[in-house]
């Protein structure tokens, strides 16, 4: 690619990037009472989407190839463990991070 | 003199109201910044092994603020020009935006001002903070939305000028640090868990993505997902919805 070619494909990936997150805000602006379809999804699209969210945190996890997915699996029990002990975030994600840290660099080391 | 005094107490105030809202805003961050800086930093990297100058690793953090597409970006910097598929790829991946875009209609209503920068700034962690979390009494939401955007946004821009710049001189072994903000979704969706007493949506999030990811792979599961998602919520909505009043009402 030439100097100028990276600088246009640079700016095709910001518009790309903007326009999707723009999308609902121009079709359904705030003046206009939106759609009903849209006040319905309020009360479900909000749980339904965090729910994928987390099977994405875990999508490149492959449970057929060595480490099996076991540092996820046991990072995730301490994590759940303890936020269901001491329902606080920070604590849960530090214990969950550090486990899993320490596991991939440490035991199951590729 | 007395105007300037008022102006700068009025200057003031406005301060303290971000400063006020950034603190109560901060914690929820934390993850966010434990993520974004070292996510920031790989970028970085990457850009430094890619022969691309700094500031374009600076300026991509900046405007696009979206790790998917950047780390894609690296990719298509080093092929051959191809605008088309560039768009079209990138339309893909940041496609589930909509979604999330859609989610925070309700959130983000009367943001005025603010509104544009909370759109541009819809990444999938300031998306969750947003719509979950509220600010104490006294701290206006917009104020504390747009606080968790801009610290989040600070955070990756930060990451990306560390990793380009000195990014070399780093010899702590970061690998798996990429957990917390796994940990962070994971925390957010326990804590929905308890507070909805609906837990179908929920169910049908993560079932569905499972079932996508099963079928499509790691790379493109999110948006066949998403519209399946949407379909299954609009089309079965009075099974969805309606037993969240009965259980409202017990």
């Amino acid at each position: 690619m030439t100097q100028s070619q990276i600088y246009i494909t640079a700016l095709l990936i910001f518009l790309a990037v903007i326009i999707p997150r723009a999308l609902p805000f121009l079709l359904f602006p705030e003046g206009k009472e939106p759609p009903k379809f849209i006040k319905k999804l309020s009360t479900t699209l909000p749980y339904a989407v965090i729910g994928s969210l987390v099977v994405y945190c875990f999508k490149d996890v492959s449970v057929t190839d060595y480490p099996h997915g076991i540092p996820e699996l046991i990072a995730l029990a301490c994590l759940v463990g303890v936020h269901i002990w001491r329902k606080n975030t920070l604590i849960s994600m530090a214990t969950g991070t550090i486990v899993y840290m320490l596991l991939v660099q440490l035991v199951f080391v590729a | 003199m007395i105007i300037s005094m008022s102006e700068s107490k009025v200057k003031q105030s406005t301060f303290q109201r971000y400063l006020m809202a950034g603190r109560a805003a901060f914690p929820h961050t934390i993850p966010v910044m434990a993520g974004y800086v070292f996510a920031g930093i790989s970028f970085g990297l990457l850009m430094n092994h890619a022969q691309m100058p700094a500031w374009l690793t600076i300026v991509m953090c900046i405007t696009m603020i979206s790790g998917s597409s950047q780390f894609l970006a690296v990719d298509l910097l080093q092929s051959a020009f191809n605008p088309l598929s560039t768009v079209v790829i990138n339309l893909m991946v940041n496609s589930r935006y909509s979604f999330c875009g859609l989610t925070l209609l309700d959130r983000y209503k009367g943001t005025g001002k603010k509104k544009p920068y909370l759109i541009w700034n819809i990444t999938d962690e300031t998306f969750v903070i947003n719509l979950t979390s509220n600010p104490p009494e006294g701290i206006h939401l917009t104020d504390y939305m747009f606080m968790v955007a801009f610290m989040d946004h600070m955070y990756w821009i930060i990451g990306g000028s560390i990793g380009a710049l000195i990014g070399e001189l780093i010899k702590f072994n970061m690998d798996g640090i990429g957990f917390a903000m796994t940990g962070m979704f994971t925390c957010i969706f326990l804590d929905q868990w308890g507070i909805n007493k609906n837990h179908k949506p929920a169910v049908i999030g993560v079932i569905v993505a499972i079932i996508s990811l099963l079928i499509f792979g790691a790379q493109s599961f999110m948006l066949p997902a998403m519209l399946v998602i949407l379909a299954i919520l609009l089309i079965f909505d009075k099974y969805v919805n309606v037993k969240v009043g009965e259980e409202e009402q017990k």
